[in-house]
């Protein structure tokens, strides 16, 4: 009610600048904040400035997707601090990238060359390990040598071993038959070869117990020349395992074999 | 491809073998036409014009304009403009939006102080498509209370973007009519959010009738329009307009900045009134609305030549004529240390100049040549076509407005 002893009240404005919070003379408000607009043009001419005045009947004009569209520009998007990763050398606002370009960009390279060298060595060796474990286990490669005590083969015997899969004939020969062998000519033979070049010791004869011809077996100490006769088909081989007689092309097959030390022999 | 054989070899041979004996047509329309009025039984009124331009445009104007606001629904006006394109009872905003751009028309709602225009401009073919759409927009709105809602920080940016001299125009209305015509363009900032959809519906309704409304073409057939003026659902009947009379008054703004706009105003010619009318408008330019001549610094008008100086200003002649009243003033803008002697300046010449002939002369030579340049840019006259069509029942064309300019006298000026 505007009573005549409030009216000075209205008559002056008051504000506190410190206040003790008895006397409020406001309730508490939030100030907005206020509306961006983009700023009109300045006409600097008379001949803009008049231009710029209307005639007499204004007409606006708007229209869905025409003249003022609102967009909405989220500026409470608060894009994080990336200060942790960045460079030191170009941290600083006023710092010039091109000073530091050299650097940064050699530092950069050999890390990526050291990198890649390293994974390409990773990779080969993880698709090495991959590749290598479809070859042969280790009980097949265990399989592929066989070691024999020597002492064990009485003289003029031929033993016979499972190697791979394939008869092993291990002779320990005689010294008439060494001396039979080697006095034999070469040229007469099929497939001609000393018996120096088939022995590394005289007295023992290795060799893989597959008839060449068709592959049996042929018989130890059988046959007209005093060594192996193979019944299939009529082939007969010496004590140096040559073939002399029969269908048989080839003389019997001598494998790799090695002597570790005098009483033990590894073939394979 | 198909299509495009049809388009190049045969009919295009044809076509220019026919139109080789015409004389080629101007890219924007002829500049010559004539406006066919009809009335339809319902009072809507239909105006066309053939220009054979490659755009075509047809707008619906309703006499719904901010002078038949009343203190209780302040604002719908500029919140109807707004919400021009929003879900209609067919249509949904996106479906309005996306079908008439994807064919490359546009579609805009201009309102001012005594019509709300609808326009749809495009090519005949976009028109073909998008022409439901134009109805949907302009007749059947259904103003969804979110969809409204959402418009207002739309209309918040355009009160904010509101130039001095638009709020001088403004305000100069208001001094004089107070009521009806005095009525801003623009919704008041405490009313914005306050429009509801109720309320925008009932002024829809009362206003939006077929005795206030005109449908009007440009580069369309008439028969053709004719029909589709037709087919409109509008309610009919003639609503009711206040008359608003010229009272007078001032109204002062201080809003910063350091230009002072300073509109002068006093009764002007009405519609009604074509003599008083178009003696006003030729009295605007002969008075001066600023330098005619691209980038030049010299205006020739009457007032410029009193005022005279050396600061950077700038004054126009103002008329506005409404169905019913007239506004006819000045608009000064000048930095504030010179407004006060522009002012009592501008004062003196209109309240006691008489005009020479030669003024009266080249007032109607400016007037006539503006009426007719206008009248070649199809999208300028559509507007013009329209407030004529819904206020004044008919339309006239540009060359028929410049003949009509030759009868006026200067005794008709200076009276």
């Amino acid at each position: 009610m505007l009573k005549p002893t409030n009216v000075s009240l209205y008559l002056k404005a008051t504000s506190q600048v410190v206040s003790n919070n008895i006397k409020p003379l406001h309730p508490n408000v939030v100030i907005t904040k206020k509306l961006v607009t983009p700023t009109p043009q300045l006409s600097l001419t008379s001949f803009t400035l008049s231009k710029t005045l209307p005639l007499g009947n204004v007409r606006v004009i708007s229209g869905p997707a025409v003249s003022t569209q609102v967009r909405w520009a989220h500026t409470d998007i608060n894009v994080p601090d990336w200060s942790q990763y960045r460079r030191d050398s170009v941290k600083s606002s006023v710092a010039k990238s091109s000073e530091s370009e050299d650097s940064r960009k050699n530092f950069t390279y050999l890390i990526a060359g050291a990198g890649t060298v390293t994974a390409a060595y990773a990779a080969k060796a993880v698709v090495t390990q991959f590749v290598s474990s479809m070859s042969a286990s280790a009980d097949v490669l265990a399989l592929a040598k066989i070691e024999i005590k020597l002492a064990e083969i009485p003289e003029g015997k031929s033993v016979t071993f499972k190697w791979r899969g394939k008869p092993l004939f291990i002779r320990h020969r005689a010294a008439d038959e060494i001396a039979t062998e080697q006095a034999v000519p070469v040229s007469s033979l099929r497939d001609p070869q000393h018996d120096n070049d088939r022995v590394q010791r005289p007295e023992w004869l290795v060799v893989i117990g597959v008839c060449t011809h068709l592959g049996c077996v042929p018989i130890a100490n059988a046959g007209d020349f005093g060594g192996y006769y193979c019944p299939c088909h009529g082939s007969h081989y010496d004590a140096s395992g040559r073939i002399r007689k029969g269908p048989a092309p080839l003389n019997l097959e001598v494998p790799f074999y090695e002597f570790p030390d005098e009483t033990t022999l590894v073939v394979g | 491809m198909a299509a495009n054989i049809t388009k190049i070899t045969f009919f295009r041979a044809t076509a220019t073998r026919g139109l080789a004996t015409c004389p080629p047509v101007p890219i924007g329309g002829l500049t010559e036409y004539e406006i066919k009025n009809t009335t339809l039984p319902n009072n809507l009124v239909v105006a066309s014009a053939n220009n054979e331009s490659p755009i075509s445009r047809i707008s619906i104007v309703v006499r719904a304009g901010s002078r038949n606001e009343t203190p209780d629904n302040a604002g719908v006006t500029h919140t109807l403009r707004i919400c021009a394109g929003l879900s209609t009872k067919n249509s949904t905003q996106f479906a309005i939006t996306r079908n008439i751009q994807q064919v490359g028309a546009s579609l805009t709602c201009s309102s001012d102080r005594e019509v709300v225009a609808y326009t749809l401009e495009g090519t005949k073919q976009a028109i073909e498509k998008t022409l439901p759409f134009l109805t949907e927009v302009a007749t059947q709105q259904v103003f969804r209370p979110w969809e409204v809602a959402e418009n207002v920080p739309r209309q918040r940016l355009e009160l904010a973007l509101r130039s001095p001299q638009l709020r001088a125009i403004d305000l100069l209305h208001k001094a004089a009519f107070r009521r009806g015509l005095g009525n801003s363009l623009y919704s008041a900032k405490y009313q914005l959010g306050n429009i509801s959809s109720e309320t925008l519906q009932h002024y829809v309704a009362s206003n939006f009738t077929t005795g206030r409304t005109a449908v009007v073409g440009l580069g369309v057939d008439h028969s053709q329009l004719v029909n589709y003026a037709q087919g409109l659902s509008l309610e009919t009947g003639e609503g009711s307009t206040t008359p608003s009379p010229y009272i007078g008054g001032e109204i002062r703004s201080d809003k910063g900045g350091n230009l002072a706009f300073v509109a002068i105003g006093g009764a002007g010619g009405a519609l009604k009134d074509t003599k008083e009318r178009l003696a006003f408008a030729v009295l605007q330019r002969a008075l001066g609305i600023g330098p005619q001549v691209k980038w030049g610094t010299t205006d020739n008008g009457v007032l410029s030549k009193a005022v005279g100086g050396d600061v950077q200003y700038a004054i126009s002649a103002v008329n506005a004529s409404y169905s019913d009243a007239g506004l006819f003033g000045t608009l000064i803008a000048a930095p504030s240390a010179s407004a006060g002697k522009i002012v009592e300046a501008v004062v003196k010449v209109l309240k006691g100049g008489a005009l020479s002939d030669a003024d009266v002369n080249r007032g109607k030579n400016q007037l006539k040549t503006s009426v007719l340049l206008d009248s070649e840019s199809g999208s300028n006259i559509i507007g013009c076509i329209g407030s004529q069509a819904a206020l004044v029942g008919s339309a006239q064309s540009g060359s028929q407005i410049a003949a009509a300019i030759d009868s006026v006298s200067t005794a008709d000026v200076n009276a």
